[in-house]
């Protein structure tokens, strides 16, 4: 097991900067995630690891060792592609067999990795075909297999999972799981999918812009964004921001905005509020809106009165849209109570679970 | 019934072409099957009562046609060889790399393919009779492979273009030097645009006449068509000998393209990736 370790790496491509200064470690054996939008540079990132770029700056340590200037070939990290990137002129066993031939190993030998990691992933059918008699998600687990038999000492994921339908994305988010308590090996997993972030990861380090906005586990990003940005990142549906002051009358704290009253006096250190600037953006996850209506204790001075714009059924849920005032806010409800458009609707706010970022800077202010 | 007309149409069109393909082919070979004063027949019977291949026998026993045949294969075959190992090598440096210059190489190979291989005559022969490579297989097999190579070059490109950089990339993860992925896992994929390229090119010597007599004059160093040439003397044309000179020429070609067609499949790379 190999942990890696990336010092100040920067790269870009031409004028465009790609990457500004990255220092980010996974531990050995640590389940990494890498997730950011489209362009962040998270592909970068990995493709530096693997030696597939080269970076303009910084250090790329795995397994203690400076690794700069090897070669892939040389870097013992094995990498699944987003396109699967198999050999279309081999079959399935000559596609895992190949880096062995390439390593010159033993007949015996590349056949007994190839049945192990093919029986470990249910291909050792498909043994025979090519890779364009496959299906998708087939395809998909050949090139984990590759990955396998290879037996390096870091795997790296570059959105494996992004060209296949819901149901078998799930399925093999489970199976890389699996493989990874079962090979305890250090996984670089980067995707721009935050569901599969929350459920895989370890750790994620969500990048964004070039830039590392927040590592943290899954709990610490969904509770403890650091910024408006991973707030948002993270989370599905993404979390109501609103923008408002903090004021205090008759003693107690209020957070006021255009529609929005909150009474924050259940909140612990609300002192801390008393040194900053009194403009604060407020977000509150969907999920911490509740239905007043099936509210056993009622909250009247943290109840918005809404209007609903739009309902989404979900099945078990449904996430509704609404507005009161400039304020937009969705919430997830119970699907008990059939919302339309236009309803008006109380909605209980969760004071203990809000978030608060300072409105100039967007970073967290820290309850 | 509009369907009936539209397939009647389209075999009617297809038939008459086909017609126009065979008429000439036939021609020559009944021609080759006939005495030397048959030229002008216009029956297409392949076999009549004065048939025999005559002609045939005296084309390889009594001319220096097996000579002329050694000698084109192996201009070819050179050639062939040339073109596949310099085309599916530069194209790949031009299609995955982006060196200085390399737009400019681009066109340049573009632009050579806008004159007349005629009009670049006069220069070419200067520049052999300076190297001293007038009358030699080297100076014939230059041209043709300089000719034969901006279009190969291309194309070998346009190919590679077409082929996910992952494919390598995966190669190279898999242990692979640069040049050991390019060999063992671009290369195969290629193959439907290395046997273009190797058509090509052999095509492109097999058949040629014009730059060949300029560079060979020595008639033991004549490749087919010369030699074919020869046979149409001033006073008398030995139709009969040049006819089924023509047919044993078009034999190789033949056979070239018959094999190599399994290769010219579309979509070599479905499955590799995504798409």
């Amino acid at each position: 097991m190999a942990g890696v370790s990336l010092q100040a790496i920067s790269k870009s491509f031409g004028d465009n900067t790609i990457l500004k200064g990255i220092d980010v470690q996974a531990h050995s054996g640590e389940f990494m995630v890498i997730v950011g939008p489209s362009g962040c540079g998270k592909s970068t990132l990995l493709r530096i690891i693997a030696g597939l770029e080269t970076p303009d700056g910084g250090e790329v340590i795995i397994d203690g060792e400076r690794k700069n200037d090897t070669d892939p070939s040389k870097r013992e990290v094995a990498m699944v592609f987003q396109n699967y990137a198999l050999y279309p002129t081999m079959t399935v066993y000559e596609n895992l067999a190949f880096s062995q031939r390439i390593r010159k190993r033993s007949k015996d030998e590349i056949d007994k990795r190839v049945m192990e990691s093919a029986e470990m992933l249910k291909i050792d059918e498909l043994l025979d075909r090519k890779p364009k008699e496959l299906s998708g998600g087939q395809r998909q687990r050949v090139a984990l297999g590759r990955a396998l038999v290879r037996k390096p000492k870091v795997f790296l994921f570059d959105e494996p999972l992004s060209n296949l339908d819901a149901k078998l994305r799930q399925e093999m988010r489970l199976e890389i799981k699996k493989l990874h308590t079962q090979l305890n090996n250090t996984m670089i997993y980067v995707t721009h999918d935050q569901t599969e972030a929350m459920t895989m990861a370890d750790r994620i380090c969500l990048m964004n812009n070039g830039i590392i906005e927040q590592i943290g586990t899954p709990e610490e990003l969904y509770n403890k964004p650091a910024n408006t940005f991973v707030s948002t990142f993270i989370g599905m549906p993404p979390i109501n921001l609103i923008d408002g002051e903090v004021c205090t009358e008759n003693g107690s704290a209020f957070f006021i905005s255009d529609g929005v009253r909150i009474n924050l006096d259940k909140i612990k250190n609300i002192e801390l509020f008393k040194d900053l600037d009194k403009h604060v953006i407020m977000g509150i996850r969907p999920e911490n809106l509740h239905d007043n209506y099936f509210a056993e204790i009622k909250d009247p001075e943290n109840t918005i009165k809404c209007t609903v714009d739009l309902v989404e059924n979900l099945g078990s849920v449904a996430l509704v849209h609404s507005h009161s005032g400039d304020a937009h806010l969705s919430a997830t409800l119970t699907t008990e109570k059939i919302i339309h458009p236009g309803d008006s609707l109380d909605l209980i706010v969760d004071v203990n679970s809000l978030h608060f970022f300072h409105q100039e800077t967007k970073e967290r202010i820290k309850l | 019934m509009s369907k009936k007309i539209e397939t009647l149409f389209i075999f009617s069109f297809l038939v008459l072409f086909t017609l126009a393909t065979l008429y000439p082919a036939l021609n020559i070979i009944g021609i080759s099957l006939r005495t030397d004063d048959a030229f002008q027949t216009r029956s297409l019977a392949l076999w009549t009562a004065e048939s025999s291949f005559r002609s045939y026998f005296t084309l390889f026993l009594e001319t220096d046609f097996l000579t002329w045949m050694k000698n084109s294969f192996l201009v070819s075959f050179v050639v062939t060889l040339t073109g596949v190992v310099l085309a599916s090598t530069s194209g790949y440096a031009l299609s995955r790399f982006n060196f200085m210059g390399r737009r400019a190489v681009l066109s340049s190979l573009l632009m050579t393919q806008m004159f007349p291989a005629t009009m670049l005559l006069l220069p070419f022969f200067i520049l052999l009779a300076k190297l001293k490579l007038i009358n030699s297989y080297l100076g014939l097999i230059i041209i043709y492979s300089s000719t034969a190579l901006p279009f190969c070059i291309w194309q070998m490109k346009g190919y590679y273009d077409t082929i996910p950089a992952a494919l390598e990339e995966a190669a190279r993860m898999d242990g692979c030097s640069r040049f050991s992925a390019f060999i063992k896992v671009i290369l195969p994929v290629s193959s439907p645009a290395l046997v273009i390229t190797a058509l090509f090119s052999f095509m492109a010597s097999w058949s040629e006449y014009v730059v060949a007599a300029i560079v060979l004059q020595d008639p033991e160093l004549y490749t087919l068509p010369l030699g074919l040439k020869s046979f149409q003397a001033s006073l008398a044309t030995q139709w009969g000998l040049y006819a089924a000179g023509a047919v044993v020429v078009s034999i190789p070609v033949t056979i070239l393209f018959i094999s190599l067609s399994r290769f010219l499949v579309s979509g070599l790379t479905v499955g590799s990736v995504k798409g």
